[in-house]
């Protein structure tokens, strides 16, 4: 017998039919489908044990407590804490956002230094002992600004800059400058809050309450409660939005004369025989609202109808509880004076200190004794600061430092204020992330970002009853960061200005002992709730009132209405990496970001749906597309604020413009209060 | 000269015994690799010598998730120094304790992640059922890692999950084991 | 299409009276879900949105103009249209409470069920998921991560109800009789309004059974004869009439 090739062939059939008998072909069939399941670029998940960690989140405006859920320790997911006041088991679409933001692709994670057009790493011995030594030869010729108004960190800076010998501290625009402003105008000491939850008829006066202002979530729980027991909502405002798509009515009212709308419905309900006449200053106050604010007035600068006033004002009257809250669409940008008006609106109410009223909240306790009292930190306006600069009515500081804010982008002004920033000779930006502000510092040392240290707050603005909460750390830092309150008195006390703290838990503490809250049951995640309230003794006419400066419309520009949508981002903030998906196709079209008019308004200005169109002002332009939407008020377009980052990363740079820059401030006579609430544009296509 | 007759059934044969060998025998042998765990963790002398029980290591939270495989956490009560001679314990001391690293162990049950599989829902059924009876070895045994799909070869596959659902009448529906 | 009926039936009830639209419930979702973050989210029909909302609008010009927002999670409806054109049984309503399943490592992509899905609530990976260095480290144990090619939708966060059903079965409780608030969705957790309430519409101890039946509460689309398990209400009629016609701000399919 010989080998041949039928031999060879039988070999291998018998080669293959006993593979048919082995588990070869199947096996390996499977496991081949499991290896393509099983790219080695998709993350495999990590298991443990969960737990749940309480953390503050000051992303926004607000500063409110939530939970952040852990497994084996490392936060994945956060969520609402039910036993805060201001969040009662709620989480705003930036909370949600918040953990994976510690791993942003923008995170800054190591200092830097200016070099030339870039950034060389440095440790932090080096930028600590670099920026001592810029302090000590600076000498009082310092300043700061605090994007973060509730915490600690914010006391160290004011600290550092008045032991140095400067006053040049200032906060970030907000509304708690103007509201603190506006009561001492009346002669109240305080900061001002709102007990939305004990209120039967909320009418905001262009407060987005359920969608940026105050304590956003908190409102959306006091809310909930609220329809429960038939409270009634009144949104006044430019446009629609998502409070007016859950209010009971939508008044249409221009942008920024809201507060002429108060002084409207309160000549109205003094007509209708509101108020005491007994009432020290009432008889000045009715007289300046009669004469000043006569019905028609008020309905032309408004464009309210004068019955919707009347009607408004009945309402108000009738109401057992009412409340009014008085803001800029944006939150920002309303004067003094403005804000006095809502005030008396709820004077004449007799709202102040009552149940479902204004609350007064004793000021955030100082403990450290170089640092600012609280109010006259508020009393500082950066926009002028800033504007003065760039004008060269001011001299730039030697040493800036930016803390929890991104003036580069977030600012009225803006070109001006970008040009004041520059003059700085050190600026000095102590952003986690890199913001447009930490683009152009000199020197960049990252703060640990809110859940790798301890953070506090007290009572942000809007709050009912004093509040002061505290978070411990929940992981250490990823990267090479610091904790900031550490930093500036380590950073201090080399430049021989000694605060009198050694670390920043200090701080927190002696404010938890001034306070009289229990420091450890705080950081175990219970707030501490305050139960005083300075008494107030208000007058109406305690500094004479002064006729608020309405827009004058020339009929070629509209009225601009700057809204803010948090999922979009913040003053600090910008669109965080799970947020893009939240902006919807009617916000925003690839790359540009829509502006909102109505038919009317368009037609005017022969433009289409999707037209490529540009907004100029008095202090910029703006590019952006055309949307036509029906919830507008005519003459008026509405602009999303927190777009057009040039900064950042690839979720947020290069998408839409910054409204910020169509802008203009003024500032307000007496008070100093920038104003940029009621800017006209001039809408054409691009 | 004749034609020799070609050689069929031999080299059939042949073809049959060496494949089925191969397939059988070979083919395991190349398709696992073995490997051991980083730390011969010895359970006698854990359960019988210091008497511990199994709930000291594998035990249900309180949320009722299982703790499967323990973390350092578990062990540096005892092991924060180390405790006797056994060079594995003062490796794991050195490399893991010290350095603050969980120990990589080799699951030899191990599940993709789309798989969810509920410990308490099991809690009936022993644990030998699905695991290897590690609890009387001094040395973990052997773990074979298939080399294409970097599974366990004792990982559990689905028809024996859903066999056993099947003869006691538990729910199949998909969502029960999938994530 | 012969539909089952279980004793459980987890429903959803959205009340648009009470939606402001931020987009909480969206980013919640993304993050308990493991959905990857997504850079350019600007083109819709790529971007991956188990929880999508959608702003309503009654038609009206200026002054009349009324403005609603609606959240839309996948509906788990009674009679799936997804799930009976599987060709591969990778979605199936097979299991007791009636959460419609997807089973990622079974699905083809083939998308038969995107075709067939009237809510537009089903999403493809067109790319495979790109987590930013470091952050997928805060990927949740709770779903896998899916690669490029298969579809997935909400699944009214299913782990949520196995944690829940392992809880009550650590505490000697019947793991088949849930109290109510012991499973709940994140993106009903989280709304800072309490808009989204959810339940079993089986159980009359349930808020959710109860707000069902209020004439104000509609779902979308029933005349297609889907039987979701997603109900939304409202006082104002005509957000309910918008409950059977496609979004009056559809451009015929383009921006679903």
């Amino acid at each position: 017998m010989g080998f041949d090739r039928r031999s060879f062939i039988s070999l291998v059939v018998g080669g293959a039919v006993g593979t048919t008998l082995t588990p070869v072909i199947w096996k390996t069939l499977d496991d081949v489908s499991i290896w393509s399941q099983n790219w080695s670029w998709i993350p495999r998940l990590k298991y443990g044990e969960e737990g749940k960690r309480f953390a503050l989140c000051k992303l926004g405006a607000d500063a409110y407590g939530i939970k952040i859920k852990t497994i084996a320790g490392n936060p994945v997911v956060a969520e609402g804490d039910p036993d805060h006041p201001l969040s009662l088991g709620g989480i705003c679409p930036l909370g949600a956002a918040s953990v994976q933001l510690l791993y942003s692709p923008s995170r800054v994670r190591n200092p830097k230094v200016k070099d030339g057009n870039t950034f060389k790493d440095i440790s932090w011995e080096e930028a600590e002992s670099l920026l001592a030594e810029k302090i000590k030869a600076a000498g009082s010729d310092i300043a700061m600004v605090s994007g973060d108004e509730t915490g600690s960190v914010t006391d160290i800076l004011t600290g550092l800059v008045g032991q140095a010998g400067s006053k040049n501290a200032f906060l970030m625009p907000s509304e708690s400058g103007p509201a603190a402003q506006a009561l001492a105008l009346l002669g109240g000491d305080g900061q001002i809050g709102y007990d939305l939850e004990n209120s039967d008829y909320i009418l905001m006066l262009g407060a987005d309450v359920l969608g940026s202002w105050g304590n956003v979530t908190r409102n959306g729980k006091a809310f909930a409660a609220g329809r429960k027991k038939d409270a009634q909502y009144v949104y006044v405002g430019p446009a629609q939005n998502g409070t007016a798509a859950v209010a009971d009515k939508w008044v249409p009212c221009a942008p920024g004369t809201e507060a002429v709308l108060a002084m409207g419905l309160a000549g109205v309900i003094i007509a209708d025989g509101g108020g005491r006449p007994f009432w020290s200053g009432f008889s000045q106050f009715s007289q300046f609202v009669s004469s000043t604010y006569p019905l028609e007035k008020v309905a032309q600068i408004t464009g309210v109808p004068a019955e919707t006033i009347k009607e408004l004002a009945q309402t108000l009257g009738k109401a057992k509880h009412p409340l009014v809250l008085t803001a800029a669409g944006a939150s920002q940008g309303l004067g003094a004076f403005e804000a006095v008006a809502g005030m008396c609106l709820n004077m004449l109410l007799e709202r102040i200190n009552e149940t479902g009223g204004v609350r007064v909240l004793p000021w955030n306790p100082r403990v450290i004794d170089a640092a600012m009292e609280h109010k006259n930190l508020l009393a500082n306006d950066l926009v002028a600061y800033l504007s003065a600069i760039a004008d060269g009515s001011a001299s730039a500081p030697a040493v800036f430092m930016i803390y929890g804010a991104n003036p580069a982008h977030s600012l009225p002004n803006l070109a001006k204020v970008q040009a004041a920033l520059e003059k700085a000779d050190f600026l000095v930006s102590f952003s986690s992330f890199m913001d447009e502000t930490a683009a152009l510092a000199d020197l960049i040392m990252p703060d640990s970002y809110g859940f790798e240290r301890l953070d506090d707050s007290y009572s942000p603005y809007g709050s009912a009853q004093p509040l002061y909460t505290v978070a411990a750390p929940i992981i250490k830092p990823v990267y090479d960061t610091k904790p900031a309150g550490d930093v500036l008195l380590s950073v201090a006390s080399a430049a021989g200005l000694d605060l009198g703290f050694d670390s920043f838990e200090d701080v927190v503490q002696a404010k938890a002992e001034a306070l009289g809250a229990d420091y450890d049951d705080m950081v175990d995640g219970t707030a501490w709730v305050g139960t005083e309230f300075p008494v107030q003794d208000l007058e109406l006419w305690s500094t004479p009132l002064r006729e608020i400066e309405a827009p004058v419309a020339d009929g070629k520009s509209l009225a601009l209405a700057p809204v803010v949508r948090l999922k979009i981002g913040s003053s600090k903030l910008a669109t965080p990496p799970f947020g893009t998906n939240a902006i919807r196709y009617d916000e925003m079209s690839g790359r540009e970001m829509y502006v909102l008019v109505n038919g009317v308004t368009a037609k005017n200005l022969g433009l289409q749906q999707d037209d490529a169109v540009k907004l100029t002002s008095a202090s910029g332009e703006c590019q952006a597309r055309l949307r036509i939407f029906e919830g507008v008020m005519d003459n008026t377009v509405v602009a999303p604020l927190g777009f057009g980052h040039t900064a950042w990363d690839d979720f947020s740079r290069g998408k839409g413009d910054n409204v910020f820059k169509l802008l203009p401030a003024s500032t307000e006579d007496q008070t100093g209060v920038s104003r940029f609430a009621t800017v006209q544009v001039v809408l054409g296509k691009a | 000269m004749a034609k020799s007759k070609s050689c069929v059934v031999l080299p059939f044969l042949i073809g049959l015994v060496a494949s089925i060998v191969l397939g059988w025998w070979g083919f395991p042998k190349v398709l696992y690799s073995q490997k051991t765990q980083p730390i011969r963790f010895d359970h006698i002398v854990h359960v019988e010598d210091q008497g511990m029980e199994c709930e000291d290591c594998h035990a249900f939270r309180d949320d009722g998730s299982f703790t499967g495989l323990p973390t350092n956490a578990n062990c540096v009560d005892c092991h924060e120094d180390v405790q006797g001679d056994d060079p594995d314990e003062a490796l794991f001391v050195a490399e893991y304790v010290e350095k603050e690293r969980e120990v990589e162990w080799l699951v030899y049950q191990k599940q993709p992640d789309n798989a969810y599989f509920s410990h308490i829902a099991h809690k009936d059924i022993e644990c030998i059922n699905c695991h290897p009876d590690v609890a009387n070895m001094s040395t973990p045994p052997v773990y074979f890692e298939n080399r294409l799909t970097g599974y366990s070869k004792d990982t559990m596959k689905m028809w024996q999950c859903e066999r056993c659902h099947a003869q006691r009448g538990t729910s199949n529906a998909c969502f029960v084991c999938h994530k | 299409m012969q539909a089952i009926e279980f004793k459980v039936k987890w429903g959803m009830l959205v009340n648009l009276d009470k939606c402001t639209g931020c987009g909480a419930c969206t980013v919640a979702c993304r993050a308990e879900n493991n959905l990857s973050p997504e850079v350019e989210a600007g083109n819709k029909l790529r971007t991956n949105d188990w929880m999508n909302i959608y702003e309503l609008s009654n038609g009206e010009p200026f002054p009349h103009h009324e403005v609603a927002y609606l959240p839309r999670p996948c509906m788990q409806c009674g009679k799936p249209s997804c799930s009976t054109v599987c060709p591969v049984v990778a979605t199936t309503k097979d299991e007791e409470g009636g959460i419609v399943s997807q089973v990622y490592p079974r699905c083809i992509g083939c998308r038969y069920c995107m075709a067939a899905c009237p809510y537009h609530a089903r999403y493809f990976n067109w790319f495979d998921p790109v987590w930013p260095e470091g952050m997928e480290k805060t990927l949740t144990p709770y779903v896998s991560a899916r690669p490029r090619g298969v579809v997935e939708k909400c699944t009214f966060c299913h782990h949520r109800f196995m944690a829940a059903k392992e809880r009550a079965r650590m505490n000697d409780e019947d793991p088949t009789q849930l109290a109510e608030d012991a499973y709940i969705p994140a993106c009903a957790e989280i709304c800072p309004t309490g808009a989204i309430t959810f339940g079993d519409l089986h159980n009359p101890d349930h808020e959710i059974s109860k707000l069902v039946a209020s004439p104000n509460a509609f779902r979308l689309l029933v005349k297609l004869g889907t039987d979701p398990q997603v109900y939304y209400y409202s006082e104002r009629e005509w957000v309910r009439k918008l409950g059977d016609n496609y979004l009056k701000n559809d451009k015929g399919g383009e921006n679903v």
